[in-house]
């Protein structure tokens, strides 16, 4: 398709981009909208996935006294009774949950609910994303096969034949 | 002169020790920047055998299609 190398580089970094936007971490996945198609057929996907939630999932998430939220709950409840609700749905914690005048409130709780919500990234999908990656490799040499057979090997036999019947 | 699947076949197998020669490197990187060891097992295999495996079968199934190298690079950064 490129004319020369130096096309071809221009092309390259404009599409590995395109690759790279789309695996759900850049461009995260539940603002993909129409393009989520490409989420799912991008290889990079499961390998990110795989490795963000090994290196980081499953951990407890602690908030630094700056990075509390506070919340003024109404008189006469307690933080836990006011927040529960929204709490059980949304998960987070509170610094102290019998409080009565400001509520101190840390928006996650572990790093998986952080991940799933932010990047659809599930820790517990591991080993599910190395079978794809391996998947994918196994469908790559096959593809090799099949390519050199198709094309390389038939381009080939087609031209000995064409200089064979070819009139000297 | 010899069978198309030799080509193929070798193409695959002369891959594997250099893979592993470069996983190598992360028993030089891994733990100098701090990471849990309980967490080595996965990401080793997933960076750095799974995806070195994905990616030069990769470059090997694009190269088996293609007739030129600049038609090769374009087609790789098309799909990768």
């Amino acid at each position: 398709m490129a004319p020369s190398a130096v096309i071809s580089s221009l092309l390259f970094s404009a599409l590995f981009s395109f690759v790279v936007i789309f695996n759900g971490v850049l461009q995260p996945y539940c603002a993909l909208g129409w393009w989520q198609w490409m989420y799912r057929v991008s290889p990079f996907t499961y390998f990110i996935e795989g490795l963000l939630g090994q290196a980081i999932g499953g951990t407890v998430i602690n908030c630094a006294p700056h990075e509390f939220v506070p919340v003024i709950p109404p008189s006469g409840s307690t933080c836990a009774k006011y927040l529960d609700p929204f709490m059980s749905y949304a998960g987070s914690y509170l610094a102290d949950p019998s409080a009565t005048s400001t509520c101190l409130f840390c928006p996650y709780c572990t790093t998986d609910e952080y991940m799933f919500t932010a990047f659809n990234i599930e820790a517990s999908h591991h080993w599910r994303n190395l079978g794809i990656m391996l998947s994918i490799t196994a469908f790559n040499a096959y593809m090799e096969s099949l390519m050199m057979y198709l094309i390389s090997f038939a381009v080939h036999i087609q031209t000995i034949s064409i200089k064979m019947c070819a009139p000297s | 002169m010899y069978h198309w699947t030799t080509l193929v076949m070798s193409q695959l197998v002369v891959e594997l020790p250099r893979n592993m020669t470069i996983s190598a490197t992360f028993f030089c990187c891994y733990w100098t920047i701090g990471y849990s060891t309980g967490r080595a097992g996965y990401t080793f295999l997933m960076l750095f055998v799974a995806f070195p495996l994905y990616y030069t079968t990769f470059g090997h199934g694009i190269a088996s299609m293609t007739s030129t190298t600049p038609c090769t690079s374009q087609l790789s950064s098309f799909s990768s």
